[in-house]
């Protein structure tokens, strides 16, 4: 199976294959035997030729992986979605980049914008206290508060949507 | 001695007090939030009581409830770790007058330390040099921005009550001045439940170098020499090493002469630490006291091999100190990184929930401080540290060399964590030359983040394979039939460090 692996920084073109004693990865010309064992729900022990790792896979944000310690962000596509892409679909654009979520859960303390107002990309948007900690959210975009959807005063979990800009 | 001492905190801390204190064979009370039922402190403990729901205003920041506790289960002693009430002199007064002892200097002391006005008016009639700044907390904005032009910019902007880097903002310009101050009264407010705040020059290059020192009640006062806390992110340590690479003998003297005369000066009892200010030209400033026992403190127990923890209790209990200061006699170097559970990646943002697996370095010269275990949920509850990874080795280099290795071995899957972090700061060039100051992370943040972005084409292909494995073996085993495996332990009683 032809996949295609990549991160913010580079793009590498492999094929997977599994046989009998594990996984044969084929890169650039070379041929690597890989072999992981689940030692524990979502951690493997994995070794490349004979090189050892340990890996973590984060159950809630499928694109994160953990090797030897340090989690690295990368996308897997296979065939189909490379095919996709090829016709101009981009599966992986659909999420709205003014769309802001909690990347923290904590409580808000202040929020410096109603809706209607103009933002600039950078500029604090609201305070989520957390751990004791004042953290500045702010926005990703330029744009126009569309809508707000928490209160100051509001404990909010990782994930919640807090604010829209448009 | 005490038969019994209560542990008024959580987390790494009231481990580490407890541990000395069964060392001493003194028992152990634990408290806990409705959060911590089951935190590795409860379970260490040798009696443990429930004091309230989980934000910290109602369990642990609840000295009434604590005060009854002991009472109840029969502390001779109550120690108060750092944080949370090591520092309230209301506390420390009731539990004296309800004929506990409080271990810990006198309230009065606290008093003069813990408020920053009152420890710069304090020292301004001692020989130790203070930082310039501001001698009254902030009440008028326009006055304040007045005093900070006078000082010049850049100024830092501090709370009167706290520490540890809340309620703390550095400000480059006038126009910021304002905002700056909102921020630090509000977060100091919510921290500390005081918002007043005061401001200081900020000093070139400066060094963060702190003395730890110990007095009794027999009118000795000596010092453990120093601890280099440069390494810090908004203002909050990550790595501390003893001895500092940046200080000589004659500077050691002269600073730890002062460490004694600024504990003198408040008359104070038990274990303190005197951070001190540092600059380029190796002028030294004082900049405040903690009344209380230090996060860092295990590096001056690595190199003097003195617990501290227990000089506390002996202080506390009227027993003159161990040792004098001819007799301190320091050996190796120790290093300590803090483990937080936080995004480095993501502007170090609290990340929270199960540790779902977890392996902690040991082998020669390393000690892990903390208080987690498999299966164990981190909260937005409370701080976010999970624990002090120190390494002592016989010289600078091999105790870097050995943080190293021990920060590669150390896993902890499920949450994000500053292992990683840690590990990019040690095997940084300046930061192994030993030439750093406290604006090493804002001068080297993009190249420890670059380093901590960057992956080989190995680890790469390790991640992708990995994930396509995941990926694959969840689509077999929701075929295949269920995969659980049966527990076949004999531990059915498994003693958790619990003395049967």
């Amino acid at each position: 199976m032809k996949y295609e692996i990549n991160t913010s920084q580079r793009s590498l073109e492999v094929d997977f294959n599994f046989e009998s004693d594990g996984l044969i990865i084929n890169v650039d010309g070379k041929t690597l035997h890989f072999q992981a064992i689940q030692i524990h729900s979502g951690v493997y022990s994995v070794l490349v030729n004979n090189r050892s790792f340990v890996v973590g896979i984060c159950p809630n944000e499928a694109n994160r992986v953990n090797v030897n310690g340090t989690p690295i962000n990368l996308e897997l596509l296979d065939a189909v979605h490379l095919h996709l892409r090829e016709l101009g679909w981009d599966s992986m654009q659909e999420t709205k980049v003014g769309l802001i979520s909690a990347q923290i859960p904590g409580l808000v303390t202040k929020i410096f914008h109603v809706p209607g107002d103009e933002v600039k990309e950078g500029e604090p948007l609201l305070l989520i206290e957390a751990m004791k900690m004042e953290n500045e959210i702010k926005s990703p975009v330029s744009g126009v508060v569309q809508k707000i959807s928490v209160n100051e005063g509001q404990t909010v979990e990782k994930g919640t949507n807090i604010i829209e800009i448009v | 001695m005490f038969k019994k001492i209560l542990i008024a905190n959580r987390g790494e801390i009231a481990l580490r007090v407890m541990r000395t204190c069964r060392e001493m064979g003194i028992e152990v009370v634990a408290v806990f939030s409705e959060a911590d039922r089951t935190a590795p402190h409860v379970l260490f403990a040798d009696e443990a009581y429930l004091i309230g729901p989980a934000p910290s205003t109602e369990s642990y920041l609840n000295y009434e409830k604590i005060l009854e506790v002991a009472k109840e289960s029969g502390a001779e002693a109550v120690h108060p770790g750092y944080g949370f009430l090591s520092e309230n002199t209301d506390f420390a007064k009731e539990v004296s007058e309800a004929g506990i002892v409080f271990i810990g200097p006198p309230a009065s002391a606290i008093k003069i330390m813990g408020d920053k006005t009152m420890a710069r008016q304090t020292m301004l009639k001692t020989q130790v040099p203070v930082v310039p700044g501001t001698e009254e907390p902030i009440a008028d904005i326009a006055v304040a921005l007045n005093v900070a032009k006078e000082i010049g910019f850049p100024v830092l902007i501090k709370a009167a009550g706290g520490g540890g880097g809340k309620g703390m903002r550095i400000v480059h310009a006038a126009t910021d001045f304002e905002d700056a101050v909102g921020k630090a009264q509000r977060e100091s407010q919510s921290a500390f439940g005081d918002g007043r705040v005061y401001i200081e020059k900020y000093l070139e290059e400066p060094h963060h170098i702190e003395f730890q020192i110990l007095a009794d009640t027999h009118g000795n006062t000596i010092h453990l020499n120093e601890r280099e806390c440069s390494i810090q992110r908004r203002y909050q340590k990550v790595i501390e090493e003893s001895p500092s690479p940046f200080i000589d003998d004659g500077l050691r003297l002269k600073m730890g002469q002062a460490a004694v005369e600024t504990a003198e000066s408040c008359s104070y009892v038990g274990a303190g630490t005197v951070e001190f200010l540092v600059d380029k030209h190796r002028n030294y400033y004082f900049l405040e006291m903690n009344t209380r026992l230090q996060v860092e403190h295990p590096v001056t127990e690595m190199v003097t091999g003195i617990d501290l923890v227990a000089e506390q209790i002996r202080i506390a209990s009227g027993q003159p100190l161990s040792i004098d200061q001819e007799n301190i006699k320091t050996s190796g170097h120790a290093v300590e990184c803090r483990i937080y559970a936080e995004d480095a990646t993501h502007d170090f943002a609290p990340s929270t929930g199960e540790i779902v697996m977890l392996q902690i370095p040991d082998g020669t010269g390393t000690r892990f401080d903390g208080a987690i275990r498999q299966g164990i949920e981190i909260t937005p509850y409370y701080d976010p540290m999970l624990g002090k990874l120190i390494c002592w080795a016989k010289d600078r280099e091999s105790a870097l060399n050995r943080s190293e290795r021990a920060l590669r071995e150390f896993y902890i899957g499920g949450i994000e964590t500053t292992i990683q972090f840690c590990r990019a700061v040690i095997r940084h060039p300046v930061f192994r030359e030993g030439t750093y100051d406290t604006h090493f992370y804002a001068n080297f943040k993009d190249e420890l983040h670059a380093d901590l972005a960057t992956s080989t084409d190995e680890v790469l292909l390790v991640a992708a394979g990995s994930l396509y494995h995941h990926q694959n073996q969840i689509k077999h085993s929701s075929n295949t039939s269920n995969s659980t495996k049966k527990t076949r332990s004999n531990w059915v009683n498994a003693q958790l460090g619990r003395n049967a």
